[in-house]
């Protein structure tokens, strides 16, 4: 480093700066900036479960930074609709009625099965034949009820609700849920999910007995709380998330089997991530992350090969009763749940006593 | 100096031009442009021209139906507004109190606090086992819980509380600049606190009640998430109409229909309001005062 004179010279000088500097820089050099990828998701408790057993393995397994921008549904599928032309996310999160719409318009990206970790051993029902993004949430709906109510007594069929020891204390789903709502009536009426005028019908008979209808799943979780109601179709996950705080909530699949709700993160259109979108589906059925996400947030593994301990399993839904479950027909609700609304608001609506 | 003078002028009517521009006039031609396009084409894209829509819109009873609730809505949260802003305007603008800026941030505190906060608030307080029924029920008034939220009487409360800050500003406004002589002279010549009040106080701060309501009433029918989230999804508002078209049926032209029917209600409300108020102005029989 210095001369026999001991004084500093200018290569000394040179190697040990480059030496240095590299010595400084190998860590980042090695791991390069993470990647960011911008998800549009659900936020709250349901986000902070997600990450936990999801993005943050993920994160860390593929050095990317995931980047959320939050909101519902439909809010979220609305901007991917705004933005078709200039997507800003790579991944947007839809349950299986708006991904039907964002299908047909359009907006995703179809993705590589064969790049997806683990996806030939998720149920097959969850696969889309058309190559988008199989669905990698899965919950049930059914009844949840407090576990106080009805005189101590369960309810076991969705019929149950029309009994009088639920009067007042049956809640339903409002503008959010009424297009699955009619659907799964009729077919516990009827045995057909498309005899809507029948699901109207009971509706009309049911509404004296009905406390409140519920919006989100907030809504719903403090209507739960504050007593309003004790009693109404919903689901798995949601109950599970509020039986985590303490309310005395369970969950029940009605015997007519109960319906069950699939949702997942798809590639939007445009995006030029789509073999880290591909990785992040996969993430999801991660033996590890799906018991985590059970426990956490309430939802059924889509991984066929996870086993849930047997009180889990029951708060969920057994592998048995997936077997026997219904999904709900959804060509028949999205061309259809235009009029229904109309009909939902002029018949249903104003029979709530307020 | 003359032409630097000049160029900062037209800069600063540029900007805020450019801003209201990109973020209102734009966004509106927009809501405009939707509602009119043909949603047998699209319904998310503005594609086509029809007049239709409207027709659609004032033939539905449902929409009807949310327009007059809207409407009452709107007047019953005023008529709160002004009854509760009016006499804590005035106690604000005449107490010499220590406590007056107390008092005055508690008045102003709904708008510091995020409105979702609020409704939820109110949804402590008023719920069926909410603070409110716990208290009646112990004191017996009342064996069975009362209705006090999920409809209209909950939204109107919730509502009022939002917008009382808007009243109370405006009546402020025009109590303050009352010569306080005018009373003076009034009570020297005899007149009780009343008449002061009926001939001077009140016709005096007519245009700052008159601003007052305005405001509030265009604030309450337009308001969303207070409704959507006191009103329990049982009260139907065209906001809510609205937000229904894009949420449950992702319908954006509808939603853009019902949205400019609300505006268009809304302006010629207002310049009737306005012209009404412009003529009661100019009838106050301020001689009354001498």
């Amino acid at each position: 480093m210095t001369n026999r004179s001991g004084t500093l010279t200018r290569r000394s000088f040179l190697t040990t700066t480059t030496t240095g500097v590299a010595t400084l820089a190998a860590p980042s050099i090695a791991r390069a900036q993470p990647t960011d990828l911008i998800i549009g998701v659900n936020g709250g408790s349901d986000y902070e479960a997600m990450y936990k057993a999801v993005y943050r393995p993920f994160e860390q397994k593929y050095n990317v930074r995931i980047v959320p921008v939050f909101g519902d549904y439909a809010t979220l599928l609305n901007r991917v609709f705004a933005e078709r032309n200039r997507p800003t996310l790579d991944m947007v999160l839809t349950f299986q009625g708006t991904w039907d719409v964002g299908k047909r318009e359009g907006l995703f990206e179809k993705v590589n099965y064969a790049n997806i970790p683990h996806v030939n051993e998720i149920y097959p029902f969850l696969h889309d034949k058309d190559g988008y993004a199989p669905f990698c949430i899965l919950t049930a709906w059914g009844l949840v009820y407090n576990e106080f109510a009805g005189k101590g007594v369960a309810p076991t069929s969705l019929k149950d609700l029309w009994l009088p020891r639920f009067a007042n204390q049956v809640m339903l789903g409002g503008i959010y849920h009424y297009s699955i709502h009619l659907p799964a009536f009729a077919y516990a009426w009827t045995g057909n999910q498309a005899d809507i005028d029948t699901a109207f019908k009971k509706i009309t008979e049911l509404m004296p007995s009905v406390s409140a209808f519920y919006g989100l799943s907030s809504d719903a979780q403090s209507k739960f709380q504050e007593g309003v109601g004790s009693v109404a179709p919903w689901f798995a996950n949601a109950a599970q998330r509020v039986r985590n705080l303490g309310v005395p909530l369970r969950f029940r699949a009605p015997e007519e089997g109960a319906f069950l709700y699939v949702g997942g993160l798809q590639a939007v259109k445009g995006t030029k991530k789509l073999d880290l979108v591909e990785k992040l589906i996969g993430q999801f059925y991660d033996p590890e992350g799906a018991v985590d996400q059970a426990k956490l947030n309430g939802y059924i593994p889509c991984n066929q090969s996870v086993k849930l301990d047997a009180d889990l399993s029951a708060q969920l839904l057994t592998e048995e009763q997936i077997k026997i479950s219904q999904l709900w027909d959804w060509d028949l609700i999205n061309s259809n749940q235009e009029a229904w609304l109309k009909r939902w608001n002029a018949e249903i609506r104003p029979l709530l006593r307020s | 100096m003359h032409r630097r003078n000049t160029s900062i002028r037209i800069l600063l009517f540029a900007l805020p031009l450019l801003y209201l521009a990109a973020l209102f006039i734009v966004p509106l031609i927009n809501l405009f442009r939707m509602s009119l396009a043909d949603p047998s084409l699209s319904k998310t894209k503005a594609q086509g021209w029809t007049l239709a829509n409207f027709g659609n819109v004032l033939l539905d009873p449902v929409v009807i139906d949310a327009m007059i609730t809207t409407f009452r809505i709107g007047v019953f949260v005023t008529l709160l507004a002004l009854l509760i802003g009016y006499p804590i305007s005035l106690f604000l603008t005449r107490t010499r109190s220590r406590w007056r800026g107390v008092l005055l941030a508690l008045t102003l505190a709904p708008i510091f606090i995020s409105i979702v906060v609020r409704s939820y608030g109110w949804i402590v307080l008023l719920s069926k086992r909410g603070v409110i029924n716990s208290i009646l029920l112990q004191l017996g008034v009342t064996s069975q819980p009362l209705h006090l939220i999920f409809n209209e009487f909950g939204i109107i409360i919730g509502t009022a509380h939002v917008l009382l800050p808007f009243m109370v500003l405006s009546v402020m406004g025009s109590l303050q600049v009352i010569e306080p002589s005018l009373e003076s002279a009034a009570v020297s010549l005899g007149a009780r606190p009343w008449r002061v009040f009926r001939d001077i106080i009140w016709p005096l701060s007519l245009p700052g009640v008159g601003a007052g309501i305005l405001l509030v009433f265009i604030l309450a029918i337009s308001t969303f998430v207070t409704p959507m989230l006191l009103g329990g999804q049982v009260v139907m508002t065209l906001p809510i109409l609205a937000f229904q078209q894009f949420t449950s049926v992702f319908n954006w032209v509808e939603g853009s229909t019902v949205i400019v029917f609300l505006l268009v209600s809304v302006v010629i409300v207002s310049i009737i309001y306005e012209r009404a108020l412009r003529r009661k102005l100019s009838t106050v029989d301020l001689s009354r005062i001498k």
